[in-house]
């Protein structure tokens, strides 16, 4: 895994991943949050399951941010 | 933001927002690659970040963005805007305290700024409630959470880098 976080002096640096650092640093969130793949994630996404429950922030935490970070790995369909 | 290049408009787009953020932690901002043509994403990388203060709040910061071609035959001819948010704080135990979302693309029926915040008033759970804002800046969001909620700032010129309207798309 690609390291994702480190200090700064200065404030300004921002660090760019790279397409496959992109897809498993997408994986390990989700994993982390939900405990299944990125790409379950992504199918149950585009079937819908998430729909009625996305934005309840406290009931489910995470979850819309996972969505909107899911925009980086593949398109809402 | 306008560049002269895509690079160069991202560029005048993400960095205040990180410079807003070294006001509160020294994590920084990762930038994903890019799947679509015309959104992207930064966030903190590993979030929740664990901020100084009394509370013990987790950071969580999220900007989805554009670019594209600006109109016309300006010199800068790239443009970057920001185009979605969340920006959430959570307890020393892993609950949402607040959470600052505008998410315009996807399903959700909200598709506008809106402010989730747990609690009753009186009897009106709030739980479920998406109540509306504009659009919250990060400087403004991290002013917040050091003003009122006791994050402890990282550097004294806090309050002149998280300027409120100073930044934004």
């Amino acid at each position: 895994m690609a390291a994702t976080r480190h200090e700064t002096g200065t404030g300004n640096e921002i660090r760019e991943l790279t397409w496959e650092e992109t897809i498993e640093y997408f994986d390990t969130q989700v994993r982390k949050r939900l405990g299944i793949s990125g790409e379950e994630f992504l199918q149950r996404r585009d079937a819908g399951e998430y729909d009625e429950i996305a934005d309840d922030v406290f009931g489910h935490p995470g979850l819309m941010y996972l969505i909107m970070l899911s925009q980086s790995v593949r398109p809402f369909s | 933001m306008s560049g002269r290049s895509p690079d160069e408009a991202v560029a005048r787009l993400i960095e205040p927002q990180q410079r807003a953020l070294s006001c509160a932690t020294k994590a920084v901002l990762i930038k994903q690659a890019v799947a679509l043509a015309d959104r992207r994403v930064v966030n903190l990388g590993d979030d929740p970040i664990p901020l100084r203060g009394r509370h013990q709040l987790g950071l969580s910061v999220l900007l989805s963005y554009d670019v594209e071609r600006a109109a016309g035959g300006s010199r800068r001819q790239w443009s970057a805007r920001l185009g979605g948010h969340a920006f959430e704080l959570e307890d020393a135990l892993g609950r949402t305290v607040v959470a600052y979302h505008w998410h315009p693309a996807g399903k959700s029926p909200v598709a506008t700024p809106h402010l989730h915040l747990g609690g009753t008033i009186g009897d009106i759970d709030l739980s479920r409630a998406h109540l509306p804002t504009g659009i919250v800046s990060l400087p403004e969001f991290l002013a917040f959470a050091i003003r009122d909620l006791g994050v402890q700032p990282l550097r004294p010129d806090w309050p002149e880098i998280l300027r409120v309207g100073a930044w934004g798309g």
